[in-house]
């Protein structure tokens, strides 16, 4: 029988050795091989959910195009998600917006011709829906596979740093993910997103004109007299989702004016703008510049036309989170519209002057806002 | 005779074991927890709701198919027209199921 002096020899023996045995394994390296076990894990788990949010947008869209009478969605939407875009050289700068410009143009022109072809008897704004929820799915596809990639590569090549990485990037992506998958919803049911609030301004400055003509691809302007100035406003046609080709319209638009000896006295952007953490939504603030997010076209077209013509080129922002400017209009941005729409017309009393003529931009994807 | 003397600081190094080994379940168990509740943070509920505007009077009512601001949706009397005039989504709290 073994008797309690005999067991707490045992007990003590065993930590012993199990304590050598563990410090012999730390310096092995056990330690990192735990860690790494549980990143891996704890990666994969949230692959799943992403994996789950792609399937999810893709199967969603194709609901959409099979409700719409798409032909063959299957094929159209696997053309889409994979679709690429070749960035021009940039070792050489030369006109590189020019053909930047023209890569972009082609790639529009592609989208919209796959979806004319697929979805003939579909109008305008159910086209974009589809086209938009396409290319939700793409990048929530994008982002799985991105995810897996370096994943795999990491447990491949036994790189623990990579898999640290990616551990401690996966909130954020789950968050970005996370905000496609919602912004999904929201597209399709045709709500105003948050960067709809540009576009949104640029229609209650007009007081609902109802005179709006297109002047541009997907661009409509209006004018409108407001105290005794001549304001025009340029917003993308909706209530599809697009954000048409700002930059193009107002250069046409100044080009134009000038020809004809009138030149504007002040050009104002009004765009939703990212917000810094901590930052309240729905707060404006002004500065100057284009508040314009592209990736360059349509931004220096607004650039290069002031600067030509001397016209100050004025920027409102609402700011918003990420999150915010891909889903439905939150009353936040909504009261920051209201407050846009008021700055928007004291910068208007107090730098131009009764005669002038004032051109004012709202930019963004006017999904869910008519004119 | 010999006299057996029991030093009570023997038994510390198998009770420091045994509160290590605890505590490293309990980590475990937390990390498999939080593991499962990844998904759950993201499913909040909102109503849309539309702002329309007759005149001066506005009235907010949720949300139907085909709205959109700037839409005119017919004669609102004394010759005036009601027009969509703001769309915007509010977080509706979840009850909790019991």
């Amino acid at each position: 029988m073994v008797n309690g002096q005999d067991a707490l020899a045992w007990i003590q023996a065993l930590s012993q050795l199990l304590f050598i045995a563990f410090l012999i394994a730390l310096f092995l390296g056990l330690n990192q091989r735990i860690q790494v076990y549980i990143w891996t894990r704890d990666i994969r788990s949230k692959l799943v959910i992403l994996e789950g949010m792609a399937e999810e947008a893709r199967r969603r869209t194709l609901d959409y195009l099979a409700r719409n009478n798409a032909k063959s969605p299957e094929s159209l939407l696997n053309k889409i998600v994979d679709f690429f875009v070749i960035e021009p050289v940039s070792i050489e700068p030369t006109d590189i917006i020019r053909r930047l410009d023209h890569l972009v143009n082609i790639r529009i022109a592609r989208f919209r011709e796959e979806f004319e072809k697929a979805m003939p008897s579909s109008d305008l704004v159910t086209r974009s829906r589809a086209e938009v929820s396409a290319e939700i799915t793409s990048a929530l596809t994008l982002i799985q596979r991105i995810v897996k990639h370096y994943l795999l590569l990491g447990e491949k090549t036994r790189n623990w740093i990579l898999i640290m990485q990616l551990q401690l990037l996966m909130p954020q992506i789950l968050r970005i993910a996370d905000s496609y998958r919602r912004a999904l919803n929201d597209f399709l049911a045709g709500y105003p997103i948050g960067d709809s609030a540009g576009p949104l301004v640029a229609l209650k400055l007009s007081n609902f004109s109802s005179n709006w003509v297109e002047v541009e691809h997907d661009t409509v302007v209006t004018d409108v007299d407001f105290e005794g100035r001549k304001l025009i406003l340029v917003k993308a046609r909706g209530p599809a989702s697009t954000v048409g080709k700002p930059g193009t319209a107002v250069e046409k638009i100044v080009s134009e004016l000038t020809s004809k000896g009138v030149k504007p006295s002040l050009l104002l952007t009004i765009d939703a703008a990212l917000k810094l953490e901590g930052e309240e939504s729905g707060v404006t603030a002004e500065g100057v510049g284009a508040a314009i997010g592209d990736i360059g076209p349509e931004k220096i077209r607004f650039e290069r036309v002031a600067a030509e013509h001397k016209i100050p080129l004025r920027a409102l922002i609402i700011k918003m989170s990420l999150e915010e400017a891909i889903q439905a209009m939150n009353k936040k941005i909504y009261e920051g519209v209201e407050k846009a729409v008021a700055r928007a017309r004291e910068i208007i009393l107090t730098e131009t002057k009764p005669g002038d003529v004032v051109v004012v931009a709202g930019i963004g994807n006017t999904n869910g806002v008519g004119q | 005779m010999v006299t057996q003397t029991t030093n009570p600081l023997e038994w510390l190094q198998p009770l420091l074991l045994i509160v290590i080994m605890g505590i490293l379940l309990l980590l475990l168990l937390r990390q498999t927890m939080m593991l499962s509740r990844a998904g759950e943070a993201y499913s909040k509920v909102q109503r849309v709701v539309t702002l329309v505007a007759c005149g001066d009077k506005v009235e907010a009512r949720p949300f139907k198919e085909g709205d959109y601001v700037g839409r005119v949706l017919g004669d609102c009397g004394e010759g005036r027209q009601a027009r969509i005039v703001g769309i915007y989504s509010e977080e509706v709290a979840l009850e909790k199921p019991r």
